[in-house]
């Protein structure tokens, strides 16, 4: 017997990881995809361009307000100084949301969550250097969910990740589309 | 699920707290601000010696947007040297080379480059080999760079290499406050230290 991809299990196991959250009194969950895109602001604003975000979010429904979530992304923005440099963001993060449905089909929320974030920076060709740090850090997100189907979701969702340095607060802002599997 | 909340923030906190390597603040701040009335004072560390440098003015050199920076050591007459910006290098101006790559920005660790020195013998390179607090006159200055300079000269006739190796450690937002010569055994001597600066 052909023994099941390593990618079809892991798409097994993001199915059920959404429909956990599932039980007659609609607890709901989740498992999206989040095509995003992060804006640093402030100082790292007038140092890095906006960027393209990728987004992996798990969502266990513990009651019908509430879930708790987790999830991770990656983000590379592009130096404004020099077009060879870069900076990447890989924030993980664990967290609640609390949600409320409006009509059938429409979910609102909003989400709190602690993160940790890999951040890197460095040059395209790596024989120039590359400097990496782990920050700790905050997000803080709303948004809305479609449920096209009973199984397939599609919204949108606004976020800020606050990151911690000592004395320093970094903010970036996270505008993207969620489109996954409902449980 | 309350009493949760306060222990994620914690943790991520915890994190920050810890962290010795502000990478985020040296990614958003600038190692060299070069501008019109930037200045700079400098002193040895017995206070024999003092080096100034000035930022007077700027303006098209040698097909760039320059700035001029004049440097005065002991109060004596200043000498002008040519700096601009292009790509994400701050180069130099020399009479001989033309524009050479002085610094190549953003500064991250392990960021190496060599620097034009006219003559096959002798060999420059620069790494930044650190990212650390220094302390001087004026305080203390977090994630500051330290950039090291090796030039090495090859004399054929007695067939010996020399090496001379020197060090300037660059803060955010402030540009080098301080600078040291390395001995051969590796010893690390201050030969100048930031006491005074304008950035405009």
């Amino acid at each position: 017997m052909r023994r099941p991809s390593l990618r079809s299990s892991v798409a097994l196991f993001a199915f059920l990881l959404a429909s956990a959250g599932w039980s007659a009194d609609d607890r709901g969950g989740s498992f999206t995809l989040s095509p995003a895109v992060l804006m640093p602001m402030g100082r790292l604003g007038t140092a890095f361009h906006a960027g393209p975000q990728a987004n992996l979010d798990f969502d266990i429904g513990i009651s019908p307000r509430w879930s708790v979530i987790f999830g991770a992304s990656y983000a590379s923005l592009e130096s404004k100084l020099n077009r060879e440099s870069s900076l990447m963001i890989a924030p993980a993060w664990f967290g609640f949301k609390s949600k409320a449905q409006i009509g059938p089909s429409v979910e609102v929320f909003w989400d709190f969550a602690g993160e940790l974030v890999y951040e890197k920076q460095s040059f395209i060709h790596r024989g120039h250097g590359a400097i990496e740090n782990l920050d700790g850090g905050m997000m803080l997100g709303a948004g809305v969910d479609l449920w096209l189907l009973s199984w397939l979701l599609l919204g949108v969702e606004s976020r800020a990740h606050l990151v911690v340095e000592p004395g320093e607060v970094f903010p970036f802002m996270q505008l993207g589309l969620r489109l996954g599997l409902r449980g | 699920m309350r009493a949760l909340l306060p222990a994620i923030c914690a943790l991520a906190l915890g994190v920050a707290s810890c962290n010795a390597n502000p990478l985020l603040k040296a990614a958003a701040s600038d190692y060299a601000p070069i501008r019109v009335g930037s200045n700079w004072s400098y002193r040895s560390p017995s206070g024999a010696s003092t080096l100034d440098r000035n930022i007077i003015a700027a303006g098209p050199y040698q097909g760039l947007d320059a700035y001029t920076q004049a440097s005065s050591v002991n109060g004596g007459p200043s000498s002008n040297e040519y700096l601009a910006y292009k790509d994400g290098e701050l180069l130099r101006y020399s009479a001989s080379l033309g524009w050479i790559l002085a610094r190549r920005l953003p500064l991250v660790t392990n960021n190496k480059w060599s620097i034009p020195t006219g003559d096959p013998l002798v060999t420059s390179t620069v790494v930044v080999d650190g990212l650390e607090k220094v302390t001087g006159p004026l305080g203390e200055f977090d994630a500051c760079f330290r950039i090291r300079s090796v030039t090495q000269t090859y004399n054929a006739g007695s067939n010996v290499t020399t090496t001379v190796e020197s060090l300037a450690w660059a803060a955010p937002g402030i540009g080098d406050v301080r600078y040291a010569s390395v001995a051969a055994d590796g010893s690390i001597t201050t030969t100048f230290e930031l006491v005074g600066y304008k950035i405009p």
